[in-house]
Order: C-alpha cells, then structure tokens, then sequence
C-alpha cells in the first residue's frame, strides 16, 4: 500500500481488464489566468505605489480628480484582492483540480467565460472606482451592476468546478478541494449578503443596512474576505504545490482536518475586532476578541503543515527559488496570523486602530503570504506547461532577494509610524491637555515613514517586474503544451471500504455533503453576530434628537462617499479620553441609524470627523476644500477644486429621498416633491454665510451640499430642545 | 498565553480595588497601560522567538541527522537526552527516515500523506486559547467583573481629573480671565507669535490685519479688548461667529502668551487692514 505502484492497483479503480481513460488537461486556460495575475498584479502594484507617493507628496495628483488618494486607495486594495490574487486563485485551481480530481474541466466554455467575465469586472472597476463610483464599504466599493456581475461570475466559477469534481476519476477529495469549496461557498454567501443595496440609478445605491447593523455587516464580510478570498484558497494552493514542487508527502493528515474545520468555523465569528471600542454592542465586541485568539492554532496549522512538510528537502530549499518563495510564504502567514490575535486584544487595539499598524498587518499577509506563494507557484507552473526549464534561476533568486527586502522596508516603517502616531495621539500634558492637540502634527511626524514605505513597496514592484521578464523568457524558450495528455482508470460503482478506514474519509467522497457541511459551519458565527444586533432593540438605543439628513445633506454625504472621504477620515470617536478631548463626545449606536451606509472609516490618515459639524465656519471649509494648506499649513490632503465647479446633481434628488425612505429613514409622506426646494432654501443659506466672509459662490455648486453635510455631522445629539427649528430640517411624523 | 492573562485581569483587579476603596483612583492610567503593553508584547515577542528558535532546531534536527545516528538514537532509546525527550513529546511525528510506517494509503496526483499525530504544542496552544475564550466571557458578561467600554470610559476620565486636580494644587491655582495679566518678556512674547502663525493666521492675517476673521490690531473689539476678554474669546470661542475654542488645544499659558502677543501689536498699522468692527476699547 505504501508505493505509488501499488495505490494504481487498488481495489477501488478499475485496472487490468479495462482500458485507462484516456482525457487531457486544459492548460490553455491556466494560462490566461496566469498571465492575468502577472499583469493585474503589476497594475494593482503601481496604484498602490501611486497611493502611498501621494501621502508624501499631496499634490502629485496634478488636481486630477480621477487619482485623488480617496478614489484610487479602493482601486489599490480590489486591483490587488480580485485582479491579482483573483486571477492568482483560479491560476492554481483550474490548474490543480483537473489533476486532483484526474479529469478535464467539467465545461471549456464555462471556463472560458468565468476567465473573460472576470477581467471584464476588473475593467469595470478600473473604469469606475476613479469616476467615484463607490458604495464606500471596504473591498465591497464596486457599485450594484458590477455586483451583480461578480455573482453570476462566481456562480460560473462554482458550477464549472463542482461538476468537474462530480466527474472526477478519484475517490476521495484531497485536502487542497476541502479549502476550495469552502471558499466557494463562503464568498458567495458574504458578497450577497454584504451587497444588499437599493439603486437609486444606474451607478449609484444605498446599503440595505444603516449604522451599526452596516457596520457589523460590512465586517463581517470585510474580516472574510481575508479569511476567504486571501486565506483559504491559497492554503489550497499551498497544499497542492509545496508538495508538488518539494516532492514530499503532506506531513499530516490530522492536521489537515482538524485546521480546516476549525479554521472556516472560526474565522467567520472574528469580523468584530474591526470595531473594537466603537458603537457595537460590548457582547460583540467581546465575541469578535476570543474567536480571534482561537483563530491563532487553526491558522498556525496550515503553516505547520506546510512547513513541516518541507522536512527532509532544506537542503533543496538553498537551491530552489520556487520552494525559498513558498518557505517565506509560510512564514509570512505565520507571522500575520499570530499578529492577528494580539491585534484583536482590546488593549491592543485601543493602540493599532485607525493608524498605519493595520497597513503594516496586511501588508505582511498580502505581500509577504499571497504575493509570494502567487511567484513560486507561477515559477513553478509556467516551465512546465511550457515543458522547459526556467529562463533564469538567478533571476528569480533576485526576485526572491529584492522581495523579502521590500516586505521589510515596507513594513517595518509603518509598525513605526503606528506606534508614534497612537503615543502621540494620546499623550497627555500634566494640566490635563493633549500634548499634541493639533492632529497635523502626528502626520507630519510620519512623512518620513512614509517615504520609506514607498521606497519598500516600489522594490516589491521592482521584482514583480523582473519575475514577468523572467517567465515571458521561459515561455519564448519553450513550446507550450495547451492540452496535456492524461491517463487514469475509471472508477469502480460500489466503494469497498477497507478496514480501519478514518471517519473523515466518509465526507472526502461525497462533495455535495462536504460543501453543505461547510455551509452550515460557516453560517454559525454570523447569525449569532447578527440576528440579535437587528431584532434586539436594546442593541442600538434610540436617541429622539437624531433626525435624517436634509435633501442638501444626503447629496453632501454621497459626495462624500464618491470622493472617498471615508479613506482617510473616520466617524468613530472611541470612548478614549484622549479621543473625547480632540473630538468631542464618543459615538454612540443611536446616532447611526439614518447612515445608508455608515462612514465609520478604518483608518485617521486625517482626523475623525464625527464631531465636525459647528466646530468651523463655513468659510473655513470652503477655503480648506479649495486649497487644504491654507487653513492647515502642512496638510497632505489634497485639493478639490472640482467641487466648486461641478454642479449639485439635483435630478437625483427624488430618486434619493423615496430610496431612503424605503429602507426605512422617516422622511413625510410626499417630501420628494419639497425637497429640491428645501436644498435651495439651505444652499442659499450657506451661499449668505460665504458670502458676510468676501466669497461669492453660486449656491448650486458641489461644495455648497458638501459644506452643509460636513457642518450637519454629529451636532444632532448636541441639539438643545430650544434651538428653532429651520424650515428645511426633516421633522419626522410622530415616529 | 500567561501574559494575556495577566493583562485580562487588570481591569478586573482595578475593579476590585475600586469596591475596597472608592476614593483612590480606581482605573490604571495611559502610562500603566502601555506598560502592560510593553511587557505583554515582549513576552509574546520572546515567546515567538523561542518557538522558531525550537522549530529550526528541531527541523534542522531531523533533517540533518543522517539514517544511521537516526537508527542509533533509536537503539539507545533508553538513554534519550533530555533535548531528544522533549523535542518528541513536543511534537510525536516521526523521522522523515521512517515514516513510511506512518503513510496513509492516500495519492493524489501524486501527492500522499503522512498520518503524523498533532503536535502536542500545538494542541495546547489550541486548548489554552479555548480556556482563555470561556473565562474572557464569562467575566465580562456573564459575572460583569471586567469594566465594560462605558464603564472603562468613566474611570478612565474620573482618575483623570483627580490627577490633574492634584497637579494644580499643588501648582497653585489655574490661569483663568479674573488673574490673568499681560506678559512683556520677549520670550514669551516670542512664543505667542509662533502660537498666532500656526493657529490664528489663517482666519486673522499673519499681520493680525483681519480675513475671514476681524483686526486684531485696530482699537475696536466686538468680545472686548482687555486681556482677560481676549483670554476668555481665545479660550471658549465664539461659536456662533467661526471662532473655535481653543482650550483643548492651547494651555492657559500659552493663551496668555498670544493674548499678550496681541496686544504688544495693538497699532501696528498694516496694509489692507480690515475694516473696524465693534466697540472702542482703549487700554
């Protein structure tokens, strides 16, 4: 039983008296995605090199609006997530499942289209991130048609491999499948669930969800995302080729199915410790702490069983780039899932949160795991559908070298800038006052981390660049094999099972249990999380003074959203003292309730802006909107000139009210038909206020229904029962 | 995992001490936080390293034993080191030399399997996790002994201004509008104009001629023009009119400084000065 020789001969296939099939692989189509990944990848790269310039050099936009930080940092993260490790996933499965399952793909067609569909999506963001096109809710901006289009997508993907695995020529499913249909599945339960929108147009929607509930939704999907798009394909694609290309068995099989279970389990509870300290109910919170603390074994499973499957073969791991890039992989993942649980400490948190920490974690995880399991495996893959040798291995030991150095030269700046901005932040003096009062000051502090995080990631693209000469080398050296002949025997009706046979063994060979099993583990920890957080009232305390926002407003907002605000600028003041001195009163649940979608924010590039409204006049928003430096000498953020040419959208505006209105926010019956004049009544008010400080403005432009919006923020819990009450605010009937 | 511990119980033992005595400052400051924070990340740090520092070993262990030192460890069984015990009760997998005693009749694509055991760190790493989960629930939310964010909060403020009253004390009395007088030492005087370029510049000109706000040069002062009413305007602000309060941003002293700033530039006559707003007011 324990040579290749004899697994040929066992009793479950047919051997001997009949025929081997005889089939081929579709190489062609593993291919394509490869050269997908490599060209995405370099695209994604750039714009994410792009992105962190701007940080140090604020204007290097040119006063383009279409590559403000705002607008291209969601085109960074879905280039890298979707089109890089995208294309990066379905590289290593179309490759590895017909292998696995010793069959061709179940449909060439459906392949193809799952290929083409695909890139079309990622053109489709690619066009429409930078236009402003964005629901604002991380790794989920892309707005409703193109979500549609990535769920029929998804759902070609899933039927092309499901039924290839049903015509499959092996018992059993090996462990790197398990992964693959609980990616499956999972992803197409978060991106439905967390893309619940209503259209108001042809681009343009608004989450099902407000506030709280939208946040706990949004990381839920977010934290997943990771977990299911960055995490379990790959560890897939590591159980297929570290073995393959280390030519040793996987070190154990336990293992293997202990970590899955528990790790897809796990993983999908853990979404809360995105808003640790912020207005989420403490039991969830708390929740979101310890299935993160359990997740710290579960992931250190898959590194184990990577790495220890490399026993034996270290000497080979000097001299093998491919297997230097799987080692670093591991580790990589090691590291970020052991960062991971300690970042999801509440004490630690109330330090990492919303500063370039979090940048530092993920970047760890995508540059270090998912790009360089990405370069070995596609090192690996391309010499031998081109049935060559690789064009240069010292090449790729360069790749290897000048990679592991970017990693570090981009991390570690930014652990840096973390640390120093939080410190900062809540540094006290002895009278009891902020020590760095003006936020500006703990932002200048980090240009220069700043800086060298771009020069890390601009050596990371450096090699990216030099592995894509090297493979398209290979490629013009060798002849490229598009159908790979195969052979296998058939398998046999009736499975004898053989004795002392593993209980797990049962689930391997029945696929459609094995997803349905999955299903059910993973749908666990979400409903837990949110059922209570939608039906139990006491979750999200109403406030009375908390009114929706007028027709001038809502346009602020979705303005707001379209130029990305919410990249830079959080709406979370967190129950610190050192945040309830900078900004004001901590956020509370009751406050969210009208926000389709909530604004929270991840990350203070600038500072939180819950409090905003009253604290400035509106002049000095106008004037720091037209040129930021003016008002904050220093500031990198950048200008918006265009929003003081650009015209209010007002045909929008009925559209906007009656969506609102259907999920739920309390505007009077008919308001449609008023709210257009009440937007003129309270631009024209703004436009008086600018105009007593020397600045004429027409009282139709962007910036008007920006300035109104900016200026609404977080005054309604402040308001005094006496203050009159203007003629265009919303008063809700006796709700 | 120890250390975490620890750090759960804090606020709990802090919650303690404020029902024994609750007088005495009943939370832990900033700065006991980010020493609780130092040691628990240096003895993850340390627990990391050693684990890696481990598992190189014990890689480079069975990798590099060749099979017969593997055969002869195996023949003196009896005689293990202490290094070899504890390294096989770490983690119970065999030599790659012989573990065809330990393949699984699994193939895939020509990938097989071992059936190694767990590692047994590994599993108590698991379990510790688990035990951590159930008592950081049980104590926040099922006996309430840890401070909930509300609660943490209020603490957190209250031992605040009981340090902060403590330091004034002793100090002697805050600035307020009624004491506060004019300085003329030129380096305070010289602070308070660096005071006025970074904060009040951009909305009263950098020759305090008055933009979006008014001249702070001419005799005219629509909130006063004493020092204690300048004072009082820097530190609670005019909201209605566009002035913020500056009192989170600016210590007393510092409002003295560009208060008295201010008025050392009364008359300096620049150009394209604003027009006057409110009343005379001569010093």
């Amino acid at each position: 039983m324990s040579t290749q020789g004899a697994i040929l001969e066992r009793p479950d296939h047919y051997s001997g008296k009949l025929e081997l099939d005889r089939f081929s692989y579709d190489n062609n189509i593993v291919r394509l995605f490869a050269t997908a990944t490599m060209v995405w990848g370099a695209i994604g790269m750039l714009v994410g090199l792009l992105a962190a310039l701007e940080l140090v050099f604020p204007g290097l936009n040119g006063g383009i609006e279409y590559i403000t930080f705002g607008r291209i940092r969601p085109l960074h993260t879905n280039a890298v997530i979707f089109a890089f490790v995208g294309n990066g996933i379905f590289t290593g499965v179309y490759y590895s499942l017909q292998r696995l399952c010793k069959t061709r793909m179940y449909s060439d067609a459906l392949s193809n289209i799952n290929f083409w569909g695909w890139q079309l999506i990622i053109l489709s963001a690619v066009i429409t991130l930078p236009l402003g096109y964005t629901s604002s809710k991380e790794y989920a901006e892309l707005e409703w048609p193109i979500d549609i289009a990535i769920t029929i997508m998804w759902v070609v993907f899933g039927y092309n491999m499901f039924a290839t695995i049903l015509q499959r020529r092996t018992r059993h499913l090996y462990v790197a499948i398990w992964f693959y249909i609980g990616t499956f599945v999972t992803v197409a339960v978060l991106h439905v669930v967390n893309s619940f929108e209503l259209p108001i147009s042809f681009m343009k929607s608004y989450s099902f969800y407000a506030g709280v509930q939208d946040a706990l939704v949004q990381w839920w999907y977010g934290h997943n995302a990771v977990a299911f798009f960055l995490t379990t394909p790959y560890l897939g694609l590591m159980y297929y080729f570290v073995p393959k290309a280390a030519n040793r068995p996987v070190y154990s099989y336990k293992l293997s199915i202990i970590h899955f279970w528990a790790l897809i389990f796990l993983y999908i509870w853990a979404g809360p410790h995105h808003l640790l300290y912020n207005a989420l109910p403490d039991w969830a919170q708390s929740l979101g702490v310890v299935f993160s603390v359990m997740l710290l074994a579960p992931s250190w499973g898959g590194m184990l069983n990577g790495l220890l499957t490399l026993r034996g073969v270290w000497d080979r791991v000097r001299e093998e780039p491919v297997l230097k890039f799987f080692v670093v992989a591991l580790t990589a993942y090691g590291m970020a899932t052991f960062e991971g649980p300690m970042l999801s400490l509440k004490n630690v948190n109330a330090i990492s949160h919303f500063t370039d920490w979090t940048i530092a974690h993920v970047h760890v995880g995508g540059l270090g795991w998912n790009g360089m399991l990405t370069f070995g495996m596609l090192y690996w893959l391309m010499p031998k559908m081109y049935q060559t040798k690789l064009f240069s291995t010292k090449l790729a030991n360069t790749h290897f070298w000048i990679a592991t150095l970017g990693i570090l030269f981009y991390a570690l700046p930014l652990y840096w800038a973390g640390f120093t901005q939080s410190l900062m932040w809540k540094e006290f003096t002895q009278e009891g006052m902020l020590a760095y009062p003006n936020f500006l000051e703990t932002v200048t502090q980090l240009k220069p981390m700043y800086a060298a995080r771009a020069f890390g990631g601009g050596m990371y693209i450096v090699g990216v660049l030099i592995m894509a000469y090297n493979l398209v080398m290979t490629a013009k050296q060798g002849s490229f094999l598009k159908n790979e002949p195969a052979e296998a025997a058939p398998l046999k009706d009736v499975y004898e099972k053989p004795q002392g046979e593993h209980w797990h063994r049962w689930i391997e060979r029945r696929p459609v249990q094995l997803m349905v099993g999955s299903l059910i583990v993973i749908l666990i920890g979400g409903m837990v999380e949110m059922i209570p957080t939608f039906l139990v009232e006491s979750n999200v305390p109403t406030i009375a003074s908390v009114k929706p926002y007028t027709s001038l407003e809502l346009h602020g907002r979705d303005l707001y959203i379209k130029e990305g605000c919410n990249n830079c600028h959080s709406q979370m003041v967190r129950p610190f003292r050192s945040e309830t001195e900078r900004y004001g009163e901590y956020a509370k649940a009751g406050e969210f309730v009208y926000d389709h979608p909530f604004l929270w924010g991840s990350k203070r590039t600038g500072p939180d802006l819950l409090r905003l409204g009253g604290k400035y006049p509106d002049s000095w928003h106008y004037h720091h909107m037209l040129d930021p430096e003016s008002m904050s000498p220093g500031s990198i953020m950048p200008a918006y000139p265009w929003m003081f040419e650009n015209e209010i959208e007002v045909e929008t505006t009925e559209a906007k009210i009656s969506a609102m209105r259907s999920l739920g926010v309390p505007y009077p019956e008919g308001y449609e038909e008023e709210a257009v004049a009440d937007m003129k009544l309270q631009a024209e008010e703004i436009t008086a206020n600018l105009a007593e400080s020397g600045i004429q403005v027409s009282s139709d432009k962007e910036i008007i229904a920006l300035i109104a919006y900016l200026q609404r923020l977080g005054t309604d819990i402040k308001a005094d029962a006496d203050k009159e009450v203007k003629p265009y605010e919303i008063v809700p009937e006796n709700k | 995992m120890a250390a975490s511990i620890l750090l759960l119980m804090a606020p709990l033992a802090a919650k303690a001490q404020e029902a024994a005595a609750t007088e005495t400052a009943p939370s832990f400051s900033d700065s006991e936080l980010m020493m609780g924070l130092a040691i628990f990340l240096a003895a993850a740090l340390v627990l990391a390293a050693l684990g890696l520092l481990f598992a190189t070993i014990a890689l480079k262990g069975i990798l590099s034993g060749s099979p017969q030192a593997q055969t002869e460890t195996a023949e003196q069984a009896g005689s293990k080191s202490l290094w070899q015990q504890l390294k096989s009760s770490l983690m119970d997998s065999e030599s790659p030399e012989q573990e065809e005693e330990r393949m699984t009749d699994h193939e895939y694509d020509g990938i097989r399997e071992l059936d190694n055991s767990l590692p047994p760190w590994w599993k108590a790493l698991f379990y510790a996790t688990i035990v951590f989960s159930v008592v950081y629930m049980a104590a926040y939310h099922v006996f309430g002994w840890g401070a909930l964010q509300d609660e943490e909060y209020q603490q957190e403020v209250a031992a605040a201004k009981l340090e902060i009253e403590a330091y004034m004390a002793a100090k002697g009395g805050a600035l307020t509008e009624e004491n506060v007088e004019v300085v003329t030492d030129a380096a305070l005087l010289s602070e308070g104009e660096q005071i006025f370029a970074a904060n009040c510049a951009a909305c009263h000109g950098s020759e305090l001629q008055g933009t979006v706000g008014p001249n702070l040069v001419d005799e005219y002062w629509l909130h006063g023009g004493s020092v204690g009413d300048i004072f009082k305007t820097i530190r609670d602000g005019v909201p209605s009119k566009g002035m913020i309060s500056w009192k989170a941003q600016l210590s007393p002293e510092q409002i003295q400084n560009v208060s008295s700033f201010i008025i050392s530039k009364a008359g300096s006559n620049p150009p394209n000065a604003k027009e006057p707003q409110g009343e005379v007011f001569k010093r």
